[in-house]
C-alpha cells in the first residue's frame, strides 16, 4: 500500500488462492497489506489491522467487550439469513481473525471479485480473505523480535441520563431516595487495561527454515467482568531435501482464550435507567432491590451474583509434502486437523435477582462443552512454465474437508453450599427432586465439503494476462437433487504501460485494464437443513392412558430435495495506474454482482405443512459498486515523507425478487426490529428495493398534549396526522424512512517520517446512512417507569396536526410542551438521526531509537511508540457512537443496552535482535 | 533413505487417491436428532409418539400464553388485560377487549397453528394407524373434530383436511362452515360406540363426543345462520344421554374442579391434563397478579401485573355466591403462612405492604374494584379484582401445572336448561337444573334457588359504557367520566346469561355464549352492548375471528373473513 523506495510495486508477490502471483500479473480485484502496513496500536483481531485500507470492506466494531472481535462485510450484502463474512483463510486452512496473534501475520490478501474468490466454490461469495503468518527465510540470519504494549481505555462518552438532581426536580416517575448513586461508576472500572508481549524468532539454514511465535495479550475491560486473555504459540518448520526435490513443512498453531462471563448488556442497561438516588447496597448489606418495576434489578447485584468463566482450547497441526521432481511441477498433499473446545462454567448465586424470591433455591450451576473439529486434505499440482515471453501457470486440486460439532451441558441447583459454584454439580438437589430438575442435553452435527478445482493463468510479455479457474465442489448439506455445483471464474488484464507506444510516456509507471468474471456460491450454515425431521417436543409430553407421561414427536422441519447455494455471478472491471516513480497511484474497480437462489426461510402454510417455514432457494439479489484507492506520496525527501492512501468506496443492492412458483411469499417483509415493550419492526425487506430500509412512523411534531404526532393511513391511501399510541403500530401506518447502510465508507491513512520519527493517522467515516437512537426509542419518554434521558425533559414547540404552531390561548404564544407522560414507548421517525461521520480512529507516534554501533551488535533496531484509538468524532448523531452494527438485515440501530465502545492509549515497544 | 521416502511418498499418494473415491459420497448422518430414516412409522412406539404430538397440540391450543384461554376470555364482559400504568404492558390486548382488533392479532394465530397442527398429527396418526386399532383411531378423530370445532368456532371459513399424503406443494381451500360442521357431525357419530366409555383422563370418551357434538348443535344457527330449533333437540338428546348414562356427579364444592389436580374429580368429562414436571403451559398467575401479589399465595414465580375483572361484572355477583371469591380476590391482599407440612394457608397473615398507586392510602396491597380505563389513561397498579379461580399452587408454579377442566358436568346441565327454555318446554326443569348447580355455592339454600323467570328474565349485568379518563390513581373526576346506561333487560334469556356467567367465567365459555344470546332487536350480546370501554355495534364481523395473517401470506387459495383487512395488501 506504502510506497518503498526500494522495491518495484510490480514485482511484490500477492497471495492468491493457492498460490502467489506477481502483482503486474493480477487479473482481478486483490487487495494486498503488507505488516509494514498494518494500524499499530491495541489490535483485537486481524482485521483492526488493515481497518480503512482496503477500499469495499467494511469493518466496524461496535462494542467495547474486549471478547467482541470486528464484524466484516465485504463489497455489500450477498444474502437474506446466514452470513455476510468472508471465508478467512488463515495459512490456506480456514480460521477467523482471531485465529493467529495480529502480531505473526505477514501478510493480509482480499480477493474481492468473483473470478479471484471462484476458486473457493460455495464459500467465496463473501470474499476471501487471506491471512499468511510470518515464515523465516532459507539463508537468513536468525532474529528475535520482541513487542510489547500497555493500553488503558475509557468510555468514549456516555449516555446523558437524569441525575439524583433531576430526581429531586421531579422529572422522572421516580421518587427521591436519599442517595447520589454513580450506577455506571458502580459496574465499571477506573480504567480498562490491556497488556501484550509477543516474541517471534525466525531464521533458516540453507535446508531448514522455522519460525515461532508467542504472543499473550491481558485485556481488562471498563465494565467490570469484563476481560479477555489470550496465550497463541505458532511454530512452523520446513525441511528441504533430496536437492529440494521434497519439502517438508510442519506448522503448529495452539492457543487458549479465558474470559469472565458476565451479564454486562443487562447490566448495563440496568445501571443507566436505574434511579440514581437509590442506594446500592441495604443497611444490613444486601443489594437494595425494588422488585416492584417490572424488569428492574440491581446492576451490582447482577455483575456481582453471575460468576463464571469461558474458555477456548484450540489447537491446529498442518503437515505438507511437496514434491518438485522437475523444477515447475510441484505436487503438495497438505493434512490439517484442528479443533477447538469451549467449556464454560456459571454460577447463579442464591442472591441473584433470579433466585432472591425464591428461599429454597440455593444457586444454580451450570457446564457446558462444545468441540469443533475440522479435518481437511488438500491435494494440489502445479505447474510454472516461465521463458522469456510466455508465462504459464496451471494448478488442479482435491479438497476434502469434514467438520464435525458435538456439545454437551449440565445443570443443577440447590447445592448444600455456596462454596462448590460449578465445581460440583452432583450435590444440588434439582436432581433428585420431584417437581424440580436438574438439565442435561447433548449434540452432535457433522458436514463434508468435497471439491476438485483447476485454474491456468497465461501471461505474455507483462502485457496481456489472463486466468481460468473452475471448482467443482459438492457438499452433505445439499439436497439430494443437488448435492454439486460449478463455479468458474474468468479474467485478464491489459498492462497498457508495457505497450510500445506507451514508451514515450516516461513519467507513467503502470497503467492496467482489468477484467472478470466469476461464479461464488454461499452455502447454508446449518447442516441437515435440507432433510424432513422429526424431534422430540421437549414441551410436548402427554399423559398415556396408563396415567405415566410420555414424550412425543413432532415435524423440526421441511424436507427440501432441491436445496442447494446462493450463486453469486460477479463483473468486475478494474483500473490500476502508477505515476512517478510509483510515487502516486491507485485503482478503481467497478463491480456488479447479482446472487440468485438466495436462501430464505420461507413461510409455508399451516395447514397441510406441520411446520411453518422451509429453507429454499429463490430470492435474487444485486449488488453494484465503485472502490477506490489513491495513494500518493506527496512529499518525499530525505529527511521528511509523507505518504497518504485514500480509499473509498460506495455499494448499492437490490433486492430482485423472493418468489418463485413452489414458494410465493410476499413481496414486502417486515424485519428487524425493538424488543419490548416497543415490538415493533424497524426495516423493511421488500422486491425491487435495497435492504435495510427503516420502516416505521413518520413523526410530524408535538401535539399540544405533549404526545407525539405522526402519520396513519386515512385508508384510502392518504396520511392524515394523530397522536401516537401503540394501537397505531400496524403496518398500514408505517412508511419508509430512509435507509440505514452507508452509502459511502471512507478510509485515510497517512504516514509521516521525520529521521527517527513516524507518525500515522487513520481516519475513518461512513456516510449516507441513518441510525436508529433505541435508547431515545426507550428512554426519551416520560411514561418510562425507569430513569430516562435527560432530553426526556425537553420542550417543544406545540403544533396542530395540520403543521401549524398550536397557540396557546393564555399568551397568544405558540404553547411550549414536553412530552406527555401517557404516551407509550414506541418507533417513530424522529429516533432515526443522520449517522454520518469522520473519525481519528487511530494516532499513531513512533520513534526509532537511535543505537550505537556497540548497541547495534546486539538490538538490530528498537522502536517506541504511542498510540491512540477513537480519538475524536465528528458527527451530528446524538448517540454514543455512530460507528453502529452493520447487521446486514436491519443494520444501523444503534441498541439501548450495548457495552459501549472506548477510547485507548496505547504505549509500546518494538526490539528486533 | 530414498527408497524409504520414496515408498512412504508413493503410498501416501495412493492412499488419498483412495481416499478421493471414497469421500465424495455427501449424504447426511444424523445424531442427535430424527428424519424419515429413522423413524418407523410401523411401530407402536412411533405411532404412539406421534398421536401424543396432537394431544399436546390441543393442549397449546387452550393452555398457551396468547391462546384460546385469553381468546375466549378477553374480548368479553367479565375479564380484561388494561394497559398498566407505569408497568408498560398491556397495550397488546386492548384492542381485543375494545373490539377493535386486526390482522395481525397475535392469539388468532396462535390457535390456528395449533389447532391445525392437531388436526395434522391426527391425520398423520390416521394416515398410518392400522384399520384393527380402533380405539386409537377413534381417539385421533375425536380430538380432530374438536379441533374443527374449535376452528369452526373461532374462524367459521377454515381448510378441512382428512389426510397428510398431500401432493408437495399442496394450497388447501376452505370449506364452507357446513361442510365443517357436517364433518364433525358425521366424524363424531361415527366414533361414539368405537371410541368407549371407560374413563381416562386427558381422552375423550363416549361422552366427550356427546358434549362436542351438544356443543356444535347448540350453536348450530350461530355457525350455520339458521334459526330453526333443531339444533337444540339435537343437543338435548345428547346431553340426556350423558345425564342418563355417563355416570358424572356434580363435584362438592365449586373449587374442586380448578385446583391443581382434577383427575379423579366426579364432575369432570374432559380435561386438559397438566404436570409440574412436564406440562407447565397455564400461566395465568404472571399476568393476573403483580409481583407481590403471588405472596398471598406463597407463591415465588414471576409475575407482571395486567389482567383483572371488568368492574361492572363483580357488581353483578349475589355477595352470597360463593363463586365470587371461590372466582375473584379483591381488596386487601395477605400473606400466605406456611404449614408444618410444607403446604401454604393463602391470605392468612399480616397484610403485604405495598404502596404504588396506593389509592387506600394504608400501604398495603389492595385490589380495588374500580378501574380507571383500558387504555385512556389505563389501569393503575392495584386497580380491578384478581382471578383466583384456577389454584395459585405455592412455590414456582402458581397456576402453571394446573390442568383444564373443559367438559364438565355443569356445562351438560346448563345446555340442558338452555335448550329446554329455548323449546320452551320442561322450563321447571330447566330452572331446577340451574339451581341444582348452584347449591354448593351458597350457604342459605334459598339463595341458590333460580326461578324460570329468573332466567327467561333479563341480565342483571349492568350494560353500559364506563371509562374514567382522569389521570392520577386518585382522580376520579367525575367531568372524565364515560358512561352510557344499556342494562340488560332487554337480552333474551338474560338470566341465564348470567348464570352461565357465574359459573362459567375463565372456562372457554363467555365469547361463544356473548354471541349466541340475543338481545330483542336481533343483535347478539357481543356486539349489541358496550361495557367497560367498549361501545355496542351494529358490525357483526366480530362475531369471528380474522383468517391470521401468515396463513392468507403464505396460501393464495385463502379468502379473508368479511369485515377484515390488511394482510395481503
Amino acid at each position: 500500500m506504502v510506497l518503498r523506495e526500494d522495491s518495484r510495486l510490480m514485482d511484490e508477490v500477492v497471495v492468491i488462492g493457492y498460490g502467489t502471483q506477481r502483482k503486474g500479473d493480477i487479473t482481478s480485484a486483490i487487495s494486498s497489506v503488507k505488516a509494514e502496513d498494518f494500524t499499530v496500536g491495541k489490535i483485537g483481531d486481524a482485521a483492526e489491522l488493515i481497518k480503512g485500507k482496503v477500499a469495499g470492506l467494511s469493518i466496524t466494531n461496535s462494542s467495547g467487550n474486549p471478547t467482541e472481535s470486528s464484524s466484516i462485510m465485504l463489497r455489500g450484502v450477498t444474502t437474506v439469513v446466514g452470513n455476510v463474512t468472508p471465508l478467512i483463510l488463515v495459512d490456506g486452512i480456514e480460521g477467523s481473525l482471531t485465529t493467529v496473534a495480529p502480531e505473526n501475520i505477514a501478510s493480509i490478501d482480499i480477493l474481492k471479485d468473483a473470478s479471484a474468490a471462484a476458486i473457493y466454490g460455495t464459500r467465496g461469495a463473501n470474499g476471501v480473505i487471506i491471512i499468511t503468518t510470518k515464515t523465516g527465510r532459507r539463508g537468513s540470519q536468525s532474529s528475535v523480535s520482541y513487542n510489547s504494549y500497555v493500553s488503558f481505555s475509557n468510555w468514549f462518552k456516555k449516555s446523558d441520563f437524569m441525575d439524583t438532581q433531576d430526581i429531586i426536580y421531579g422529572r422522572t416517575s421516580f421518587s427521591y431516595e436519599g442517595y447520589d448513586t454513580d450506577w455506571l461508576a458502580a459496574v465499571t472500572r477506573k480504567a480498562g487495561f490491556t497488556h501484550n508481549h509477543s516474541i517471534s524468532i525466525n531464521g533458516g539454514s540453507e535446508n531448514t527454515v522455522y519460525a515461532a511465535n508467542v504472543t499473550y495479550s491481558d485485556e481488562e475491560g471498563i465494565m467490570r467482568k469484563s476481560d479477555n486473555r489470550n496465550l497463541k504459540m505458532q511454530m512452523d518448520i520446513t525441511q528441504y531435501a533430496l536437492s529440494d526435490i521434497l519439502k517438508f513443512n510442519f506448522n503448529a498453531l495452539v492457543s487458549r482464550q479465558t474470559y469472565t462471563l458476565n451479564d454486562n448488556n443487562y447490566v448495563y442497561r440496568q445501571a443507566i435507567i436505574r434511579n440514581p438516588s437509590s442506594p446500592i447496597y441495604n443497611e444490613d448489606g444486601s443489594y437494595y432491590e425494588n422488585l416492584n418495576l417490572l424488569y428492574y434489578y440491581n446492576p451490582v447485584s447482577i455483575q456481582n451474583e453471575y460468576i463464571g468463566d469461558g474458555r477456548n482450547r484450540f489447537y491446529r497441526l498442518t503437515g505438507n509434502i511437496t514434491v518438485e521432481p522437475i523444477k515447475g511441477w510441484q505436487t503438495n498433499l497438505m493434512l490439517s486437523m484442528k479443533e477447538n473446545v469451549y467449556t464454560g462454567q456459571s454460577y447463579t448465586t442464591a442472591n441473584h435477582y433470579s433466585l432472591i424470591r425464591e428461599n429454597d433455591y440455593n444457586g444454580s450451576a451450570s457446564k457446558n462443552e462444545t468441540a469443533t473439529r475440522s479435518d481437511n486434505l488438500e491435494l494440489t499440482s502445479k505447474y510454472d512454465l516461465i521463458t522469456n515471453k510466455h508465462r504459464l501457470n496451471a494448478l488442479v486440486g482435491y479438497s476434502y474437508l469434514y467438520n464435525v460439532n458435538d456439545g454437551f451441558n449440565a445443570g443443577n441447583g440447590n447445592f448444600p453450599s455456596q462454596v462448590f459454584m460449578y465445581n460440583n454439580l452432583g450435590l444440588g438437589t434439582l436432581l433428585t427432586e420431584e417437581d424440580r430438575h436438574a438439565w442435561m442435553g447433548s449434540y452432535k452435527n457433522d458436514n463434508k465439503l468435497v471439491s476438485f478445482f483447476g485454474r491456468v493463468s497465461y501471461g505474455y510479455d507483462d502485457r496481456y494476462n489472463v486466468m481460468v479457474s473452475v471448482r467443482r465442489e459438492g457438499s452433505s448439506k445439499f439436497g439430494v437433487n443437488h448435492k454439486w455445483g460449478t463455479f468458474p471464474g474468468a479474467s485478464a488484464s491489459w498492462n497498457i504501460h508495457n505497450e510500445q507506444f506507451m514508451e514515450p510516456v516516461t513519467w507513467l509507471d503502470n497503467l492496467k485494464l482489468r477484467v472478470s468474471y466469476g461464479v461464488t456460491g454461499v452455502i447454508p450454515g446449518d447442516s441437515y437443513l435440507s432433510l424432513y425431521r422429526y424431534d422430540y417436543d421437549a414441551y410436548g409430553d402427554i399423559l398415556d392412558k396408563e396415567g405415566n407421561w410420555i414424550q412425543t414427536l413432532e415435524v423440526g422441519q421441511n424436507v427440501n430435495r432441491d436445496l442447494k447455494w446462493e450463486t453469486t455471478r460477479e463483473w468486475n472491471f478494474g483500473l490500476d495506474w502508477s505515476v512517478f516513480n510509483d510515487r502516486f497511484g491507485g485503482s478503481v474497480d467497478y463491480y456488479v454482482k447479482t446472487t440468485s437462489d438466495l436462501l430464505y426461510d420461507y413461510s409455508v402454510p399451516v395447514p397441510p405443512n406441520l411446520y411453518g417455514y422451509t429453507t429454499a432457494n429463490v430470492g435474487k439479489l444485486r449488488n453494484n459498486g465503485i472502490e477506490v484507492m489513491l495513494m500518493g506520496a506527496p512529499v518525499r525527501t530525505k529527511e521528511f515523507e509523507w505518504n497518504t492512501t485514500v480509499t473509498l468506496s460506495h455499494n448499492k443492492n437490490k433486492l430482485i425478487s423472493l418468489n418463485n412458483d413452489l414458494y410465493q411469499t410476499d413481496t414486502f417483509h417486515e424485519v428487524g426490529g425493538l424488543g419490548e415493550p416497543i415490538s415493533t419492526p424497524t426495516h423493511y425487506m421488500e422486491e425491487g428495493q435495497s435492504l435495510g430500509g427503516y420502516w416505521g412512523l413518520k413523526s410530524v411534531g408535538v401535539s399540544k398534549d405533549g404526545v407525539v404526532l405522526v402519520e396513519v393511513s386515512d385508508g384510502e391511501g392518504g396520511w392524515t396526522v394523530k397522536e401516537f399510541n401503540t394501537n397505531l403500530n400496524v403496518k398500514e401506518n408505517r412508511q419508509r424512512l430512509g435507509n440505514g447502510l452507508p452509502k459511502l465508507y471512507l478510509g485515510w491513512s497517512n504516514t509521516f517520517r521525520y529521521k527517527g520519527f513516524d507518525l500515522n493517522l487513520l481516519f475513518t467515516g461512513q456516510f449516507g446512512y441513518k441510525i436508529l437512537n433505541a435508547q431515545r426509542a426507550y428512554y426519551e419518554n416520560n411514561s418510562v417507569a425507569y430513569n430516562r434521558l435527560k432530553s426526556a425533559a425537553n420542550w417543544y414547540g406545540a403544533i396542530n396536526p395540520d403543521g401549524t404552531p398550536y397557540i396557546d390561548e393564555a399568551t397568544g404564544q405558540q404553547k411550549s410542551v414536553q412530552l406527555s407522560n401517557s404516551m407509550g414507548q414506541g418507533f417513530w421517525s424522529d429516533h432515526l438521526e443522520r449517522g454520518d461521520f469522520f473519525k481519528l480512529s487511530n494516532v499513531t507516534l513512533g520513534y526509532k531509537i537511535p543505537l550505537s554501533s556497540g548497541m547495534e551488535k546486539y538490538i538490530r533496531d528498537a522502536r517506541i511508540y504511542v498510540s491512540a484509538q477513537n480519538v475524536f468524532c465528528i458527527t451530528g448523531y446524538s448517540g454514543i457512537d455512530p460507528e453502529v452494527s452493520n447487521y446486514f438485515l436491519s443494520p444501523g440501530i444503534d441498541a439501548q443496552d450495548k457495552y459501549p465502545t472506548t477510547r485507548s492509549f496505547t504505549v509500546g515497544v518494538n526490539f528486533n535482535f | 533413505m530414498k527408497q524409504y521416502i520414496k515408498k512412504a511418498f508413493v503410498g501416501l499418494v495412493a492412499g488419498s487417491l483412495f481416499t478421493i473415491t471414497a469421500c465424495t459420497d455427501l449424504s447426511e448422518t444424523l445424531y442427535s436428532s430424527l428424519n424419515d430414516d429413522n423413524i418407523d412409522l410401523t411401530s407402536e412406539k412411533d405411532i404412539a409418539s406421534l398421536m401424543g404430538q396432537a394431544i399436546a397440540k390441543f393442549r397449546y391450543i387452550n393452555a398457551s400464553l396468547f391462546g384460546n384461554w385469553e381468546l375466549q376470555e378477553q374480548c368479553t364482559d367479565l375479564y380484561m388485560v388494561p394497559f398498566r400504568i407505569g408497568i408498560g404492558w398491556g397495550d397488546l390486548y386492548v384492542n381485543l377487549h375494545k373490539h377493535d382488533w386486526n390482522y395481525n392479532l397475535g392469539h388468532a394465530e396462535n390457535i390456528w397453528n395449533f389447532a391445525y397442527g392437531c388436526v395434522g398429527y391426527c391425520n398423520l396418526s390416521l394416515d398410518v394407524l392400522p384399520e384393527e386399532k380402533v380405539t386409537d383411531r377413534a381417539q385421533m378423530r375425536y380430538y380432530r373434530a374438536l379441533s374443527y370445532y374449535i376452528l369452526l368456532d373461532n374462524f367459521r371459513n377454515v381448510p378441512l383436511l382428512e389426510t397428510m399424503d398431500l401432493p408437495d406443494g399442496y394450497l388447501p381451500e376452505q370449506a364452507t362452515a357446513q361442510e365443517v360442521y357436517d364433518f364433525c357431525i358425521k366424524e363424531l357419530n361415527e366414533i361414539k360406540e368405537e371410541i368407549g366409555t371407560e374413563k381416562y383422563f386427558g381422552y375423550g370418551n363416549r361422552w366427550a363426543v356427546c358434549m362436542v357434538l351438544a356443543k356444535l348443535y347448540l350453536n348450530k344457527n350461530v355457525y350455520l345462520g339458521t334459526t330453526d330449533n333443531t339444533g337444540y333437540e339435537a343437543a338435548l338428546e345428547e346431553v340426556n344421554d350423558i345425564l342418563a348414562n355417563g355416570g358424572y356427579t356434580l363435584a362438592p364444592n365449586y373449587s374442586d374442579n380448578f385446583r391443581e389436580n382434577i383427575e379423579s374429580n366426579p364432575e369432570i368429562i374432559f380435561a386438559i391434563p397438566q404436570d409440574r414436571t412436564h406440562a407447565t403451559h397455564f400461566l395465568l398467575h404472571t399476568y393476573a397478579f403483580p409481583q407481590v401479589g403471588l405472596e398471598a399465595f406463597g407463591c415465588t414465580g414471576t409475575a407482571t401485573n395486567g389482567s383483572c375483572a371488568v368492574p361492572q361484572f363483580i357488581d353483578t355477583y349475589d355477595p352470597d355466591d360463593k363463586r365470587l371469591t371461590d372466582t375473584w380476590t379483591g381488596g386487601v391482599q395477605r400473606y400466605a403462612v406456611s404449614n408444618p407440612d410444607g403446604s401454604y394457608t393463602p391470605q392468612a397473615g399480616d397484610p403485604i405492604p405495598y404502596d404504588e398507586d396506593d389509592w387506600a392510602g394504608e400501604g398495603y396491597l389492595n385490589y380495588n374494584k374500580n378501574v380507571h380505563s383500558i387504555d385512556n389513561p389505563g389501569a393503575y397498579k392495584q386497580e380491578g379484582y384478581r382471578i383466583v379461580k384456577y389454584e395459585v399452587v405455592a412455590g414456582r408454579y402458581g397456576t402453571s401445572a394446573d390442568d383444564l377442566p373443559f367438559f364438565r358436568l355443569a356445562d351438560v346441565m346448563f345446555i340442558k336448561a338452555e335448550c329446554l327454555l329455548r323449546l320452551g318446554r320442561e322450563e321447571q326443569t330447566a330452572a331446577d337444573l340451574i339451581t341444582q348447580v348452584r347449591e354448593r355455592s351458597f350457604d342459605v339454600a334459598s339463595k341458590a334457588i333460580r326461578t324460570v323467570a329468573d332466567l327467561k328474565g333479563g341480565s342483571v349485568y349492568d350494560y353500559g359504557h364506563r371509562e374514567y379518563r382522569s389521570e392520577g390513581y386518585n382522580n376520579w373526576d367525575s367531568s372524565s367520566y364515560i358512561y352510557t346506561q344499556e342494562g340488560g333487560a332487554d337480552i333474551e334469556l338474560g338470566g341465564l346469561l348470567d348464570d352461565l356467567a357465574w359459573e362459567f367465567v375463565g372456562e372457554f365459555h363467555r365469547r361463544q355464549d356473548l354471541i349466541r344470546f340475543k338481545m330483542t332487536d336481533g343483535r347478539n350480546v357481543f356486539n349489541g352492548k358496550s361495557w367497560f370501554c367498549k361501545d355496542a355495534t351494529t358490525d357483526t364481523h366480530w362475531n369471528i375471528f380474522q383468517i391470521p395473517e401468515q396463513a392468507m401470506r403464505t396460501n393464495l387459495n385463502m379468502k379473508q373473513n368479511p369485515g377484515y383487512t390488511g394482510a395481503t395488501e
